[in-house]
């Protein structure tokens, strides 16, 4: 990332705090070109052994895309905030593509993963679960972006609340209700067998 | 749903995710108050509670990342998994992936295992796995990969574990060229076969088996140390554990439905559900079929193990697994046809032992398969110096002119090897105290009687009286006799005073597991566990006459003991549930009545003194209290895992101590906890001393441990070190020897009897250096905190105690000038009568924050020399305290160093593993003698200066010839490094001792054409 981006997302950044609501629409795309970068990569393997080095992509991305010298710390997360909503439009349209591409084009709703073996879980259904959000965002946005800030963006509890500006204990409630309602909404089938 | 629906809902649910689930319906009545659809929809979404739990708790890029377990691994490295944080990919296997990980709070790599979710779903299965594997991690042996610790995450369970680096045997056992299977030479084999079964000794003392042993769980580290992986994991997989009616209650598996195999006959169905140890090959028949399982089960894996390490051929290599598993579970014999073809027959004899179908006719313990395999790498060695000397014999035939280097050549030597410990080597079954607290009295699976002068932790005698298993002891309220009782059926009773047999009893017709004498001294009760339960029986016998009076057709228990209240003549059996009553007039042998409490059953139990109070152990594991008297249970709590076996009130009726897997100490009146101790090896028995001041408690592995029962902690070995030896040190007559280490006692041995002389105690830091005074009648030794005690030898106790003036300090060795006025240690070098400083060494202007970690006074007393860990040899000379010589090697790190008699010569260990040969004058190294695959520890000159021998991490102890710098021979079977080494001033023994807590003494004895000479 040159650092003409870097500078232009600092100051976005700034803007957007200080109250410049067009900034935010002009920092968007930036972070997506980024995210869905840094994504692709990850996905490629191309960089075996670092992609995941520590943290998540989205704070790589910001490693990458701020000048974290010149942002004050607290804001880190509204970046976050950001980062994770654009990680989920390109996890979700990847998703998408693969789907379309495994069934030779023709677009059939399918599981994504062929093996998890390092969590106990089954992968689940990133589309429906995308559509699931979409409609638990009607009567319940923050427990949407609590998903949002967790699954996609990768962040902790304690990160959500910061992004968020609720405490930690708000932040686990919330979280365990909305998989609860998100299994639910997805007929509780989200852990497929292949 | 709408957003007033949602809040109602999620109210409710927020509340009851708060309650147990048990308490939800009622909660849920109660909210819900008659809206039926709004209790439905709380219903079905706590019901998704449980899949909740690891829903989409890892973020989403890792799933998009899965297609292979390959690409799978990429996105879990570098992540952090609690404070570990994943570097690579070492392997995976059916029990998981592995990974290597960097711990971030200690500068250390681990292992980190992921177990497979389908294992560790049940909780319980999970709890009784991570107690094994922590229970044989805590064994402490070098061959047993140590468990840090077990991390839960999101319903995902790791183990960080030691990182090995190394190759697996199944690595080692494939070309790595042409990736088909090859073997090993026989005597890495059997090299990498002692060090699995010593290994699984440890485990199976534990009551702990492997279940698992094949080649991918067995690590050879490139200096060749041997890591069994995995201890415990194959517990995930089994159904449940149940404890065998008699003996001891292995870790077992009680029927493993994933070997179900389809009948004779029917459809052959190829996989085999459930399955999870994809190896059959290693399996034992007994495994295969199912059937519970003890330590033998792994000694048939490990002779499938040895078998394809020499044969290069799988055991079982039937085209299917169930093929294969069907081949194991036959009972024909041999298994499959063996191809011994250029294995020694000695060695196939050991295979073939090993993999007997029927468990009977197998090595009864992993101790005594070791043995076997000891005898015979030691006679591998002896024989490579016999081929030498046939070869030369011929040459001698041949060509008269060579005869002479030949005789050369064929002159040898080898050395008997002997381990120092006193006591028992099996399971020690009973201790008792007589009543004045004087004598103790051991006896065990090893057949051995052994009477110890408790205070002074003396052996006062052995009786080898009995030919078989001795499992009950007890003494006579007078102290005048003590009668121990075998399997062998026989009752022997003994005098106390004049420790001599006084009778033998021969009336059982079974096993003799329990012996106690009525409170009023006059009858000896003897009870049996015979087969047939119409032999069944305890005998009555009058004391003094030994005349048996009386038969009552009641068993013992495993556990040994009969209730005998005091100032009664009732005898209580208290572990039998049968129609006859269970209390019986001692001195008649006639019923009385039920005294006892069914509820109560027990496999031991004791009274409290005042006859008031009772506490059992239960098979179970329980504890159960209870009001004697009244015949009221007080409490019931299981507090063992483990079959209880030990329980023991303290004479003053204030503590109860009960064993099983560990020793609990409770408060007999609150009945509360006071504190747990742990051991590796099971508990067999607990008594108290009279004066309520020890517990002493024995186990499965042959200890005899003392504990302090005021300060709650363990008074030193009582018949052998218990940790690391990290000193040993002969006395100038050759007659005594001492050794100290880790556990902090100095230890001293009579070489000629065997027996450890005295114990003395007083460092409160690991013992690092030992030397006897020219006369014999002190002792110096020296701790890591860098304090020196003289002990008195005579009086047996301290006689003066100093440090660095400045005390900070450490001390890493400790040498004796020949006339023994002065000490030597890494800080200074202090008058051994006044402890007052005379050569500060840390002061000196080469010292330059070093470590000293050699010290070694030349014979005539006039240097001394130093070994540092800034590659410096140091000369002083010791009348001005001027350093004379220096040599700068770093970065070598010198370790030990020792004076040829003549001080002409140097040698020094070091790091690196080099035996270095100095010149003194000038100090320069002249040439390396020879080579340690690890660091030295120790290096020693023989008196005559011909020879050296050195000690190192490598496990070896070596001796070099100065002249040729040739090996003249490995010496000795240490299982883990060895920290020190000396020769006895005549030369013709050694002592060793190192981190397998041993100390062993060697003889040598000379040999020519491969023959002993003596």
């Amino acid at each position: 990332m040159s650092t003409q981006a870097s500078e232009d997302v600092t100051l976005l950044l700034l803007e957007w705090r200080d109250g410049d609501e067009s900034a935010l629409d002009r920092l968007m795309p930036l972070v997506y070109d980024e995210l869905r970068r840094l994504a692709r990569r990850c996905l490629r393997r191309e960089r075996a052994g670092h992609t995941m080095q520590t943290t998540t992509l989205v704070h790589e991305a910001y490693l990458r895309l701020v000048d974290a010298s010149r942002v004050p710390w607290h804001d880190r997360a509204h970046f976050f905030a950001i980062a994770a909503k654009l990680m989920r439009r390109v996890l979700v349209d990847e998703a998408r593509k693969r789907c379309y591409k495994k069934r030779g084009g023709e677009f059939t709703r399918t599981l994504l993963n062929e093996v998890m073996m390092i969590t106990p879980e089954r992968s689940p259904d990133l589309i429906a679960l995308d559509e699931g959000l979409d409609r638990l965002a009607k009567f319940a946005p923050r427990k949407c972006r609590v998903v949002e800030l967790r699954f996609f963006g990768g962040l902790s509890m304690e990160e959500t609340a910061e992004a968020l500006g609720v405490s930690t204990d708000i932040v686990k409630r919330e979280w365990r209700t909305a998989k609860l309602w998100l299994l639910h909404e997805l007929g509780g089938d989200v852990e497929q067998n292949v | 749903m709408n957003y007033t629906q949602w809040e109602r809902i999620e109210e409710l649910l927020q509340n009851a995710l708060d309650l147990e689930p048990g308490d939800r319906p009622a909660f849920l009545d109660k909210a819900c108050a008659g809206d039926d659809e709004l209790r439905r929809e709380a219903e079905a979404l706590l019901s998704n509670e449980e899949k909740a739990r690891s829903f989409i708790e890892t973020p989403a890029l890792v799933y998009l990342d899965g297609h292979s377990g390959e690409s799978l691994a990429l996105s879990v490295i570098g992540q952090r998994i609690s404070h570990y944080r994943i570097e690579s990919r070492i392997g995976s296997g059916g029990m998981g992936e592995v990974y290597k990980a960097q711990d971030e709070n200690l500068p250390r790599t681990v292992a980190l295992k992921m177990l497979p979710p389908e294992f560790t779903a049940e909780p319980e299965r999970v709890r009784r796995f991570e107690q094994e594997a922590f229970a044989v991690s805590k064994l402490n042996h070098p061959s047993i990969i140590t468990i840090f610790e077990i991390i839960h995450i999101d319903g995902a369970h790791f183990i960080a574990g030691e990182y090995v680096e190394g190759e697996t045997l199944r690595q080692l056992l494939t070309d790595p060229a042409t990736n088909k299977p090859r073997r090993l030479g026989v005597k890495q084999a059997i090299d990498v076969t002692v060090q699995v079964a010593s290994a699984l000794k440890a485990a199976h003392t534990a009551w702990i088996i492997h279940r698992d042993i094949k080649p991918e769980n067995i690590m050879v580290r490139a200096d060749g140390l041997v890591k069994v992986l995995d201890f415990g994991i194959a517990k995930l997989s089994e159904e449940e554990f149940v404890v065998p009616p008699s003996g001891g209650s292995w870790y077992t598996a009680a029927h493993e439905s994933s070997y179900e195999l389809p009948p004779e006959g029917g459809t052959t169905n190829l996989t085999i559900p459930g399955t999870i140890m994809g190896t059959a090959s290693y399996m034992s028949p007994e495994q295969a079929r199912g059937e519970p399982l003890d330590g033998r089960t792994d000694l048939f894996s490990l002779g499938a193990v040895l078998y394809e390490m020499v044969t290069g051929d799988k055991l079982f290599a039937g085209p299917t697994r169930l093929e294969a598993l069907k081949a194991i579970r036959s009972e024909r014999q041999p298994l499959p046809r063996y191809k011994f073809d250029h294995v020694p027959r000695e060695l196939e004899r050991i295979i073939r032992k090993a993999l007997r179908a029927n468990r009977d006719e197998r090595y009864a313990s992993a101790a005594e398969l070791l043995n076997e395999l000891e005898a015979l790498k030691l006679r591998f060695e002896n024989r490579a110096t016999r081929r030498i000397a046939k070869l030369s014999a011929l040459g001698l035939v041949l060509v008269m002119l060579l005869a002479a280097i030949a005789t050369m050549a064929s002159r040898g030597e080898v050395w008997d090897e002997h381990i120092m410990r006193d006591g028992h080597t099996a399971a020690v079954r009973r201790a008792v105290f007589s009543p004045d607290g004087r004598l103790l009295v051991s006896v065990g699976e090893d057949k051995q009687v052994i009477v110890w002068d408790f205070a002074r932790r003396e052996r006062l005698a052995t009786f080898n009286d009995h030919t078989d298993w001795i499992a009950g002891a007890a003494f006579s309220p007078d102290g005048k006799w003590f009668a121990t009782a075998g399997y062998d059926r026989t009752v022997i009773v003994w005098d106390a005073t004049k420790l001599q047999k006084e009778a033998v009893l021969r009336d059982h017709r079974g096993k003799v597991t329990s012996v106690a004498f009525s409170p009023d001294g006059q009858v000896l009760i003897t009870a049996d566990i015979a087969d047939s339960p119409e032999d069944r029986a305890t005998l009555l016998w009058h004391v003094g006459t030994w005349e048996r009076f009386a038969r009552i057709p009641l068993p013992a228990s495993e556990a040994q003991t009969l209730l005998l209240p005091k100032r009664s003549k009732q005898m209580i059996f208290h572990h039998d549930t049968s129609p006859l009553p269970n209390t019986w007039d001692v001195t008649t042998g006639k019923a009385i009545g039920n005294q006892f409490d069914p509820a109560w059953e027990s496999q031991n139990a004791a009274l409290s003194p005042d006859g008031m109070r009772l506490v059992g152990v239960a098979s179970s594991g329980e504890v159960i209290f209870a009001d004697f008297t009244r015949r009221r249970t007080l409490s019931r709590e299981k507090a063992h895992q483990d079959h209880g076996r030990a329980v023991a009130f303290s004479p003053d009726g204030q503590l109860v101590a009960t064993g099983a897997e560990n020793i609990i100490l409770w408060d007999a009146l609150t009945r509360r906890r006071i504190t747990t101790i742990d051991y590796p090896s099971i508990v067999w028995s607990a008594t108290f001393s009279p004066d309520g001041r020890w517990l002493v408690t024995t186990h499965g592995d042959g200890a005899i441990r003392v504990w302090d029962v005021s300060e709650r902690q363990r008074a030193v070995g009582f018949n052998e070190h218990d940790n690391s030896v990290r000193a040993v040190a002969w006395g100038r007559d050759g007659l005594r020897l001492a050794s100290a280490g880790e556990d902090r006692a100095v230890m001293i041995w009579n070489t000629e009897t065997g027996r450890r002389e005295m114990m003395l105690a007083g460092h409160p830091t690991r013992v690092t250096g030992l030397a006897f005074a020219p006369d014999g009648k002190t002792l110096a030794s020296v701790d890591l905190d860098g304090t020196i005690i003289i002990w008195d030898l005579e009086l047996q106790r301290e006689q003066l105690r100093f440090g660095h003036p400045e005390g900070k300090t450490l001390g890493y060795c400790l040498a004796l000038s020949p006339d023994g006025r002065l000490v030597a240690t890494s800080h200074g070098v202090y008058e051994s009568a006044t402890g007052h400083l005379v050569a500060d060494l840390e002061r000196s202007p080469w010292f330059n924050a070093s470590s000293i970690y050699g010290v070694a006074f030349s014979k005539d007393g006039t240097m001394l020399a130093i070994a540092n860990s800034r590659g410096l040899e140091v000369l002083y000379d010791t009348r001005t305290w001027q350093a004379i010589e220096e040599a700068d090697l770093s970065p070598r790190q010198f370790i030990s160093v020792d004076f040829s008699p003549d001080g002409k010569q140097l040698v020094t260990g070091e790091d690196g593993g080099t035996v270095q040969l100095w010149e003194t004058h000038p100090l320069r190294p002249t040439a390396v003698i020879g080579r340690h695959a690890a660091r030295i520890k120790s290096v020693d000159f023989s008196p005559d200066g011909k020879q050296v021998i050195s000690a190192g991490d490598d496990k070896l102890v070596a001796l070099w010839d100065v002249r040729s710098q040739k090996l003249v021979t490995r010496i000795g079977l240490h299982t883990a490094p060895v920290y020190a080494v000396a020769f006895a001033r005549e030369g013709n023994r050694l002592i060793s001792g190192g981190h397998d807590h041993s100390v062993r003494l060697y003889t040598r004895h000379r040999t020519l054409w491969g023959f002993r000479l003596d």
